[in-house]
């Protein structure tokens, strides 16, 4: 795999790169309009395409009008999805990117010899370009899985002139399949398209397995001021060799770079001859950005939720992950560049991807529909945990993030560190190198689901505690009158208010956790709310508190350390306490 | 029942212008200077003694926790004393040392009915002998003089 500058490609052939308006490095925000279809495939030693042909012409046959429409600088779909007649259909229709905007689109694959054909068809809208393939290969008639890149770009010497182009590149390396579908009928492209003009903003698209062949030395050229696309049809797309790809990009310690990555929704059928298999897939599509300025308020973040795409945090890679939800739908976002130069401060800042609108296919109609929000799957998990006694739901509608903090504190597994309850911070929301999702309220993650069952069994222990008289403790024995579990910027280090509105920590830390385990726990919690040892007298009401239950051995219910605070021989410290040491 | 607590009481109210009954067997009582609290005290006149430290910690939980957490300001909470009273003159001495070594809530303490009086009665202090007046008390005395509260010293018994 060799990476080339688009611009001597475009030059060979008499052409000017364009200006894209999503690598223009200003403030100004770019559209980027996504399709994450569902799968039905027919895959074999001919190729990959989708099974359901009427409908993947009307899919995307609308996704490209409505990409026109929308003004969209950058456009994609994913690996061996859009059909080469739609596109074919769209440009003559006039569905076609205009001046700056980039379409990237995954196409369904073709052979090398209908490619040829390809070309001269659309000679007389578009000018066809990809690399040169000798007569030996070209006789093999393989297919390819190509991408296309369309745009518009000026004659060289001849700037008024605008001529569509459409640069194909090819997968560099096929994906490993039992079958050896791809190994064999699958003809290897050797070059990767790199937009950079300039010497500004990079851009370029890796096909799916071409991440199995990113070496070091590609990361080190593409790791800088980048926009890296990485279109999938992907049964597992965050096997390690796929994450490794995104560790060699992202492991470099400047924040000027994002990937998006852009897979078929979940649960791919893959018809392979006559076979129907089912791949169980997750969706994986996901917006890696590694700005240090990326919006992290809960108001961006809910809208993002709302509409299908859900924070996260790769902390090992100093990186935000924003996965989409991972049902059939299209997505219009409105994205920071991915780098400022020559900005003027004050300016705006690299606050990342906002997911203005989503689309979900209306069978019925065949039509793609706007929706105001999409099913994150939370419910059909609250429903097995919460029978509406604790109303799980209510604190969710109103800021999923508030109940990923309540559940966090609830387990007490917070970070040591006064703002963990940001939502970069929290536990929930954190993800390791495997990119397991562990968000409860983002639900479809099939490998986060232990995490997530643990989160609300504890919960609902902690409620069926709190409601037995004989298990609260006397600092908490207002609760007996009633309690809401609820969060309160007021009272970041609180996951719980009594009757009369008096916040309370209160934790449960199930039969798994040792003494020490313990200990931590209620000592890290300790210093959130007093972190300096001399509290204020509020601070001191809020430690009394504070109450971590357990499970022991024998089954029975207990309070770690209930007396720790009310030793006559241990006071508090306190602001107004001058002449006592502990 | 060991005393009748309506003696008790009675015999509290003349050190103690603020106490409450709170249940059967406990009377609750405020120590103030000019109006602001600076101790509380709690007298069981049941004389049945919690008989292990769980017992002890249950019942300081029921009694004393709601008001020590709900009721006493934070300066105060290192200022709880709890008396047992009681008639028999011979009490285990295990019992007596988990009662009054426990650092829970309050100072504790099991007193025979008859020696009440001796730790409601104030403090006398006497004026000083030279060779006293360097002693940790005097210094105190002086130092609390100064500023209005010697009452606090001189109403307490100190052993």
């Amino acid at each position: 795999m060799e990476i080339k500058l688009a611009s001597e490609v475009l030059s060979s052939y008499g052409y000017e790169l364009p200006t894209l308006n999503a690598l223009i490095p200003n403030e100004e925000n770019y559209k980027v309009f996504l399709m994450q279809p569902h799968g039905e495939i027919q895959a074999d030693k001919s190729g990959v395409k989708n099974k359901n042909r009427t409908r993947a012409f009307l899919q995307f046959g609308i996704f490209l009008e409505e990409a026109t429409k929308n003004f969209s600088d950058l456009v994609m779909t994913p690996e061996y999805a859009t059909p080469w007649e739609t596109l074919q259909e769209a440009i003559q229709k006039g569905h076609k990117p205009k001046n700056g905007k980039l379409w990237a689109l995954g196409c369904e694959s073709i052979r090398l010899q209908d490619l040829e054909k390809l070309k001269e068809e659309m000679v007389s809208v578009a000018k066809v370009i990809y690399e040169d393939i000798d007569s030996e290969d070209l006789q093999k008639n393989k297919f390819v899985s190509p991408l296309a890149y369309v745009f518009l770009a000026k004659e060289k010497y001849n700037t008024a002139k605008e001529q569509l182009i459409v640069l194909i590149q090819f997968k560099t390396h096929p994906m490993v399949d039992e079958d050896h579908f791809e190994n064999d009928g699958m003809y290897k492209g050797k070059f990767v398209y790199n937009f950079e003009k300039e010497k500004k903003l990079k851009l370029i698209t890796l096909i799916c397995a071409d991440a199995l062949v990113f070496k070091d030395d590609h990361a080190e050229k593409m790791n800088d001021r980048a926009l890296i696309l990485h279109i999938q049809l992907n049964k597992n797309p965050r096997h390690s060799s796929f994450c490794d790809c995104r560790k060699k990009l992202l492991g470099f310690m400047n924040d000027e770079i994002e990937i998006i990555c852009l897979n078929w929704a979940q649960k791919i059928n893959l018809f392979y001859n006559k076979d129907n298999i089912e791949w169980k897939n997750i969706g994986g599509s996901a917006w890696y950005t590694k700005s240090k300025e990326l919006d992290i308020e809960d108001e961006i973040q809910i809208k993002n939720h709302n509409n299908g795409l859900y924070y996260t945090r790769l902390e090992k890679l100093l990186t935000h992950a924003l996965f989409f939800n991972y049902q059939q739908a299209t997505y219009l976002l409105e994205a920071s560049k991915v780098a400022h130069i020559n900005v003027k401060a004050p300016s705006v800042k690299r606050r990342g991807p906002k997911l203005d609108k989503i689309f979900m296919w209306d069978e019925l109609n065949n039509q793609w529909i706007e929706k105001e929000c999409i099913d994150d799957n939370f419910l059909e998990i609250y429903r097995e945990y919460d029978d509406d006694k604790i109303d799980l739901k209510k604190i969710k509608d109103n800021n999923p993030f508030h109940l990923e903090r309540i559940l966090d504190l609830s387990s007490g597994d917070v970070e040591n560190d006064q703002e963990w309850y940001k939502v970069s911070k929290l536990t929930c929301c954190r993800i390791n190198p495997d990119e397991v999702i562990k968000r409860v309220t983002f639900a479809q993650d099939p490998d986060g689901e232990n995490f997530r069952s643990s989160r609300l069994k504890r919960i609902n222990f902690l409620y069926n505690i709190l409601t037995n008289k004989n298990l609260i403790s006397s600092s908490l024995a207002d609760l007996s009158d009633g309690f809401t579990f609820c969060w309160d910027q007021k009272y970041p280090h609180q996951n719980i208010k009594s009757f009369d509105g008096i916040p309370a920590t209160v934790i449960y830390m199930g039969e798994e956790s040792c003494s020490e385990k313990l200990t931590n726990a209620k000592n890290r919690i300790k210093k959130l709310i007093n972190p300096n040892s001399i509290g204020s007298d509020v601070e001191i009401k809020e430690i009394e508190r504070l109450c971590v239950y357990y499970r022991r051995q024998n089954g029975e219910i207990a309070i770690h350390g209930p007396y720790s605070e009310v030793n006559i021989a241990k006071v508090h410290m306190s602001t107004t306490d001058i002449g006592r040491d502990e | 029942m060991n005393a009748d607590i309506s003696k008790i009481r009675e015999r509290l109210s003349d050190t103690f212008t603020d106490l409450v009954q709170i249940n059967n067997s406990i009377i609750r009582c405020v120590k103030k200077k000019n109006e602001i609290p600076y101790a509380i005290y709690y007298f069981d006149c049941f004389g049945n003694l919690p008989e292990t430290q769980d017992e002890l910690n249950k019942y300081q939980d029921e009694n004393i926790g709601k008001y020590y957490f709900k009721d006493t300001p934070l300066s105060l909470q290192w200022n709880n004393y709890l008396y047992f009273v009681v008639n028999q003159e011979t009490v285990d001495l295990s019992l007596k040392q988990i009662i009054e070594q426990d650092q829970n809530y309050a100072r504790k303490k099991i007193v025979l009915d008859k020696d009440l009086e001796s730790i409601l009665k104030p403090l006398l202090l006497s004026s000083l002998s030279a060779d006293q007046k360097n002693n940790v008390l005097s210094i105190w005395a002086e130092k609390l003089e100064e500023v209005g509260i010697f009452d606090i010293i001189q109403d307490e018994k100190i052993h």
